[in-house]
């Protein structure tokens, strides 16, 4: 029966991209060359979250490349993706563990396991967003630690204390910037702060206190650091902010737009929210923040593409195409849609359940 | 035995046909001064099924290993003995289906559904399920006119034989997994009018069976693991007291529910810590009257109160308190009068009134501790004739909720009408074609519309059109085939406002909307029967065949349009049979569930493997001077598959249990 079951998926495949070959041939195709790699999360509890891959060289789509090239799944609620050194890095939140894939031949190296484990004496885990500096990896965790990976011994080297239920991440300049959510905190209390940590001594230095509830957070090629925080889903709105990582404060709260999350290519941030107040009819927007004068430029999609809950967003770095999941009512497939740089749709294709991040890969 | 049996079912059969028409000619035996011991079937409404769990289910333990033997019933059970059961009645959620413990409702006004895992078997005669108030007993309460479907679970009513006031009966039943559920029951006749029972149980489970993990793949790795956190705890009392006379009935229950069970959670892969707990608490009593006066005037009245207290606890949620601790508390006051005017020969009407007032708090901040007040009213009215007879009923439904913490008061009304009628076919055969329609709706429940974050106040009922039509046919065939019945029902559904969570604003955070729409086409088939092969032998059986086609119509741009909506298999079926030898009683049971999918995405990423569970049972009663002996052994799961019902949450395997009943 999983053979009919294998079979039927393979068929499935070949059904989505409305083109025929050998599926055979296809499966062994599916190597990291030059394309797209969506990770998708799955409904929680259900063990379903999948890697989604889309060759550029033959538009092809395949629904889940670790599954076929590690004959195992990924786990449940996977929840961030990293490229780094080439190697990919896998949040899986509810299984407890991170798993490191080898790009070229896309099996898995190790599942860094959080398990039945203690670190420096306190449980650390469920691992949520990454982020790489100098040589290491990086992951925040739920239970309000951040863990360093060593990325030749694939160990975690030493952790971290920061504030409550840890989600965003980036490091600049020897510091961490860690988003304290406090989304488990009591009766949505959330959190309001920032934790700054040093790389080094991996301590806990300073407090920045931001919007509440922050959880995505990149940096600018400008030296800033640009966070989104959710809001408390009531009365405060989701914001998008920019730190000064000299004085460590909040130097900009752009007013007006709805922040999901958002993505920085050059000069320009892309930053999407989803409006829910006509529920049913979800609908996301995608706006352009010219980030050297500090002013929203309006809607990115030029063309009438309508994107119900934008889930991710990635621009590529050559060609400025971007790249937008849709994850529709978070229980279905999601797809992916890529514009042009002026905002016009190039093409779109199907991926897994919850499609959470996107990465361009090209090892030509 | 054997003859007392074969006698009282021929006088059922003749019961059944002279409730239904006087002038009945099917082969008639006289009986005279002849006493029946046991219960008696009243199969003859079409929409109705019954199991007798003393025939088929001696060894079992809980409520839901019956349930799912009524075809159209689709258990979704979370595994183990403590794990979460409800019932999803022919594609219904299960908030559309009522249960009622001997003719009194049973309600969790928290979510609106029944957990029949807590459900204690101990006691229990017999079930029946009813389908789209197709029932011809309208001398019931106004709020068991409510529900698209009537689960009824029937305690034993002591009965004495002559010089023997007192019944003790002593049980224990244990079964693999570290699993021991002592019992204890005693009835005693207090008076020529008065009669009471007590009956006492206790459950433990580990529930720490093996299971085999599956990790996917061509060669599909796998390891065996133990299911962990799955222990049960739970003790079970009920008092009933007994008043009967001529014209008085009197029934009183106080039922008292305490447990303290791990939540075994989904099997989740590299991860199968789970230290998350669920502490039960119930307690209710309840007082039915009726009273027959002269003019063919019946009373009922019955009154309920109600205490629930659930615990929930998670030492792992990574908060800042550093664990979870929700108490949620719910209280329930009940009354309901009817009364039933019933012309001795064609007609009868029924009024009936409910009064129900249900109040929720919990433990966090910003819950708005709400209080509701429900008033049932319906009139129903029933007429037979020689060759049809009808049953109507209009039921009216007000709801007024007020919110303690911020006084915000809404007021509901509804009409639902139902009407069903049935003919009978042929002149001499008891073949029969009903056709019903109901209109219900389901309350959103406390949880719905208020629970912190999630909970939505503008949430309207979800609405339930339903009609069926059934074709059946009872007949004592021969000596050898005295009970055969085939049942056949077609049924059509349109549920509209359907109530579901959808996440909104992120994922972390769903909330409760009126978006599905559902249609539902299905057909169920059932026979059963009773075979008497030899002297020694008599074999009691039940086949039963569901096809439910239930197809989400939402919206046509999404992905599920026109797919079949999760857990809702395709076929479905069971068989159970029980062969009655001189020696010794053989049980088995047969359970197979089609494919189904596990969200809403009809896509085989999504698919469920069908499964089969295949029991058989062996039990022999001692009798020593005036006691009796019960043996009786269970092998469950012969097929040793850990199949699914839910996602991830493996059923136990291959396993065994042993029941011993003392009775004197």
């Amino acid at each position: 029966m999983k053979k009919l079951v294998f079979k039927l998926s393979v068929v499935a495949i070949a059904m989505s991209v409305l083109v025929s070959c050998d599926p055979d041939k296809k499966k062994d195709n599916a190597l990291f060359n030059n394309g797209i790699l969506v990770l998708c999360e799955g409904v929680y509890q259900q063990n379903n979250s999948t890697i989604s891959y889309y060759d550029l060289d033959s538009d092809l789509a395949y629904p889940d490349v670790f599954y076929d090239k590690n004959n195992r799944y990924l786990g449940d609620n996977a929840n961030h993706m990293i490229a780094y050194g080439n190697k990919l890095y896998i949040a899986v939140d509810n299984s407890n563990l991170i798993d490191v894939v080898d790009m070229t031949t896309g099996k898995s190296l190790s599942q860094i396991s959080f398990n039945n484990k203690t670190f420096e004496g306190v449980t650390v885990g469920n691992p949520r967003q990454l982020t790489t500096y100098k040589g290491k990896v990086y992951a925040s965790c739920y239970t309000g630690h951040v863990v360093r990976i060593d990325t030749a011994s694939l160990n975690i080297d030493k952790i971290a204390k920061v504030g409550a239920n840890p989600e965003g991440l980036v490091a600049v300049n020897g510091k961490l910037y860690v988003c304290n959510s406090g989304g488990l905190n009591p009766d949505y209390q959330y959190d309001s702060t920032l934790s700054v940590v040093d790389v080094n001594t991996m301590q806990e230095e300073s407090r920045i206190t931001v919007c509440v509830n922050p959880a995505k957070i990149a940096a600018g090629d400008n030296g800033y650091v640009y966070l989104v925080s959710y809001g408390n889903y009531a009365d405060i709105a989701s914001c998008f902010q920019k730190i000064n990582t000299n004085t460590n404060t909040v130097e900009k709260v752009y007013e007006g737009i709805v922040a999901s999350n958002f993505c920085i290519s050059g000069n320009y941030a892309y930053v999407y929210g989803v409006d829910w107040s006509n529920y049913p009819d979800v609908q996301s927007f995608v706006k352009v923040v010219d980030l050297v004068s500090d002013v929203e430029t309006g809607d990115f999609i030029k063309d009438g593409t309508t994107i119900k809950t934008a889930y991710a967003i990635m621009v590529d770095p050559n060609t400025q195409d971007v790249y937008i999941s849709d994850a529709l009512n978070n229980a279905t497939n999601g797809d992916v849609y890529c514009f042009d740089k002026n905002g016009k749709k190039r093409f779109s294709f199907e991926a897994g359940i919850n499609p959470n991040t996107i990465i361009r890969v090209n090892q030509k | 035995m054997y003859k007392v049996k074969l006698a009282m079912l021929v006088c059922c059969v003749v019961c059944c046909c002279r409730a239904y028409a006087q002038d009945d000619s099917l082969t008639t035996h006289t009986l005279k001064n002849f006493t029946v011991y046991g219960t008696h079937l009243d199969f003859n409404v079409p929409g109705k099924q019954k199991i007798d769990v003393q025939d088929y289910f001696k060894n079992a333990m809980q409520v839901s290993e019956v349930v799912r033997f009524f075809s159209g019933v689709n258990m979704k059970d979370y595994g183990g003995i403590g794990g979460l059961k409800t019932v999803s009645v022919r594609g219904l959620g299960a908030n559309h289906t009522a249960v009622n413990l001997d003719g009194v409702a049973l309600n969790d006004c928290q979510t609106g559904q029944i957990d029949f895992g807590k459900l204690s078997l101990a006691n229990v005669d017999y079930i029946s399920m009813l389908n789209a108030n197709s029932e011809t007993d309208i001398f019931k309460s106004a709020r068991l006119f409510s529900a698209a479907n009537t689960l009824q679970v029937h305690t034993h009513v002591p009965q004495f034989r002559e010089g023997k006031p007192c019944n003790v009966s002593v049980g224990v039943k244990i079964a693999s997994a570290t699993t021991i559920n002592p019992s204890f029951l005693i009835e005693g006749r207090l008076s020529r009018m008065w009669s009471a029972s007590l009956c006492a149980e206790y459950l433990y489970s580990k529930g720490n069976y093996k299971y085999i993990m599956h990790y996917g793949g061509a060669d599909d790795s796998t390891s065996v693991e133990r299911r962990v956190n799955g222990d049960v705890s739970a003790f079970t009392a009920v008092l009933n007291l007994f008043y009967n006379d001529s014209s008085n009935r009197f029934h009183f229950k106080a039922y008292d529910y305490s447990a303290r069970n791990g939540l075994p959670g989904a099997t989740i892969l590299y991860n199968l810590e789970a230290s998350q707990r669920l502490n039960n608490d119930m307690f209710f009593l309840q007082g039915k009257y009726e009273h027959h006066f002269k003019h063919n005037i019946s009373y009922k009245c019955v009154l309920k109160a109600n205490y629930a207290h659930t615990e929930y606890i998670d030492t792992t949620f990574w908060n800042s308190e550093g664990g979870l601790d929700n108490h949620y508390q719910q209280r329930e006051l009940y009354l309901s009068n009817v009364l039933l005017y019933a012309h001795p020969k064609q007609w009868q009407i029924s009024l009936s009134n409910d009064v129900v007032y249900n109040n929720m708090s919990l433990n966090m901040k910003d819950f708005p501790l709400p209080h509701r007040l429900t008033v049932y009213t319906d009139l129903a009215t029933a007429y037979h004739c020689k060759w049809w007879r009808v049953q109507a009923n209009i039921l009216h439904t007000y709801v007024y909720d007020v919110t303690q913490l911020d006084d915000v008061r809404t007021h509901y009304s509804q009409w639902s009408p139902a009407v069903n009628m049935e003919f009978r076919l042929l002149p001499k055969e008891k073949l029969t074609f009903s056709v019903g329609y109901q209109y219900v709706f389901r309350l959103p429940s406390f949880n719905d519309l208020y629970y912190t974050n999630v909970g939505n106040r503008s949430l309207k009922p979800e609405t339930l059109h339903q009609v069926v039509g059934t074709l059946a046919w009872v007949k004592s065939i021969h000596l050898k085939l005295p009970y055969f019945r085939i049942a056949v029902s077609g049924y059509y559904h349109k549920v509209r406002d359907k109530i579901v969570a959808i996440p909104t604003r992120n994922l972390f955070l769903w909330g409760m909307y009126n978006y599905g729409k559902v249609n539902i086409a299905g057909l169920d088939a059932n026979v059963d029967m009773q075979v008497t092969a030899a002297r020694w032998l008599r074999i009691d059986m039940s086949l039963n065949y569901a096809y439910q086609r239930a197809v989400d119509v939402t919206s046509p741009d999404s992905k599920t349009y026109r797919h079949q909506i999760p857990y809702t298999p395709r076929h479905s079926g069971n068989a159970r049979a029980v062969f009655h030898t001189t020696w010794f009683a053989l049980h088995y049971t047969l359970q197979i569930v089609g494919g189904r999918y596990r969200l809403g995405q009809n896509i085989p990423q999504n698919y469920m493997q069908p499964y089969f569970d295949h029991s058989v049972g062996v039990s022999r009663d001692f009798h020593i001077k005036q006691t009796l002996l019960s043996v009786g052994v269970d092998v469950l799961n012969l097929a040793n598959k850990n199949y699914e019902i839910v996602a991830n949450f493996p059923v136990q395997g291959l396993s065994w249990r042993v029941n011993v009943t003392f009775k004197w």
